[in-house]
């Protein structure tokens, strides 16, 4: 599903005259959002689209916008900082207290489950050759995580800086050793002053 | 003490990376390299649990924490994904119309892009110790295009990974 992206010119229902939603609806919204929805974060952002702005109208487009900007510059999981930012819109910090629990611990609890069962499964020669391949295939995975990082940076306006950030801070480390952090700085103070004038 | 150390070195690859995954080459720089609390093979294992069920990109630091220092380190993990999340409430107040600015744009878009290159040579210890024969590069490969190119959940290219395994297996012995 592709991202989507608010149409500011669409009028939203109203909502600020709406009621804010109780803390126990916001906590099943994002329970269910956070934990059900495979596909990563732009399917949950899709999900949480249509619950709050389109079918309860507890947010704007404007607002839901806003969040998701705010989220794509926040450090860390984007989509945790977008549900603490929309719920906070709703029900200040207890809110996005609630929504970022809600969104967070069912799945890191089932996370803890399956690095259990992993590394509970090298008793067996058929466990160990099965677990071989799952890890070949993440390696494979986390490939194409870069590679997903990058695409839409492949504009006419940003592939020549996108080619010169990934090649530099892949020799950097790689052979020179340099620490990440040093690099990701250093690329940004790159990008503050190489941009084309880009918009969100 | 270890926990405390845990949570700032998850803390410092989470917060100084945008979108997760990105974390990993930080994350790996302190916690294999420097430190030695895990090998190339957990973290990858970490990785891959973090990639089979549902949840947001940077679940894997909860199995991270999980294989350091048992459930507590688990908590510990969790609290280290959640905590730079409520960074974005003082922009929603303070910053607002500014994060559309040319000049953050392109630092986060150039950090992002420096992000995957770092990822990229992250993996490349990682994928020397995981790539033992050709079937493995062969999965590998299989699901760098499926992941790539494709909306199929990444629960199910696990799971096919671990049949190919196995009837990898049944065929050579």
């Amino acid at each position: 599903m592709a991202p989507q992206t608010p149409q500011r010119s669409e009028a939203p229902r109203g909502t600020r005259g709406a009621p804010r939603p109780p803390l126990v609806a916001l906590a099943g919204l994002f329970l269910r959002a956070g934990n059900l929805t495979f596909g990563g974060g732009h399917v949950i952002t899709a999900t949480l689209q249509r619950e709050m702005v389109h079918r309860r109208g507890w947010l704007t487009l404007d607002q839901y916008g806003l969040a998701q900007s705010l989220a794509k510059v926040t450090p860390g999981t984007g989509i945790l900082a977008f549900c603490a930012a929309t719920a906070w819109m709703l029900r200040r910090w207890a809110g996005a207290l609630v929504a970022v629990l809600a969104a967070s611990v069912p799945s890191a609890a089932f996370v803890v489950l399956l690095t259990w069962a992993f590394t509970s499964l090298t008793s067996s020669r058929p466990a160990q050759v099965a677990l071989a391949a799952v890890l070949a295939a993440a390696v494979g995975m986390m490939w194409a995580a870069a590679w997903l990082l990058v695409r839409p940076q492949l504009t006419p306006a940003t592939w020549l800086r996108t080619g010169v950030m990934v090649v530099g801070a892949f020799v950097a480390l790689w052979r020179w050793s340099i620490s990440p952090l040093q690099i990701l700085l250093v690329a940004a103070l790159i990008g503050v002053f190489w941009n084309s004038g880009e918009t969100a | 003490m270890k926990l405390v150390l845990l949570y700032v070195l998850l803390l410092k690859a989470m917060a100084t990376t945008f979108g997760g995954t990105a974390s990993l080459a930080v994350l790996r720089e302190d916690v294999v390299v420097r430190h030695g609390f895990l090998t190339d093979r957990d973290l990858n294992l970490a990785v891959t649990a973090g990639r089979s069920g549902p949840g947001p990109n940077g679940i894997y630091l909860v199995s991270v924490g999980y294989l350091i220092a048992g459930v507590p380190g688990a908590c510990v993990g969790w609290l280290a994904m959640i905590t730079p999340a409520f960074l974005v409430i003082p922009l929603v107040r303070l910053v607002g119309a500014r994060a559309d600015s040319p000049r953050v744009l392109g630092a986060i878009r150039a950090s992002t892009a420096a992000s995957a290159g770092l990822l990229m040579a992250a993996m490349v210890p990682i994928a020397r110790g995981a790539l033992t024969d050709g079937l493995l590069v062969a999965v590998a490969a299989a699901s760098f295009a499926v992941f790539s190119f494709t909306r199929i959940d990444s629960a199910w290219v696990i799971l096919a990974a671990a049949l190919t395994g196995g009837v990898g297996m049944a065929l050579t012995h």
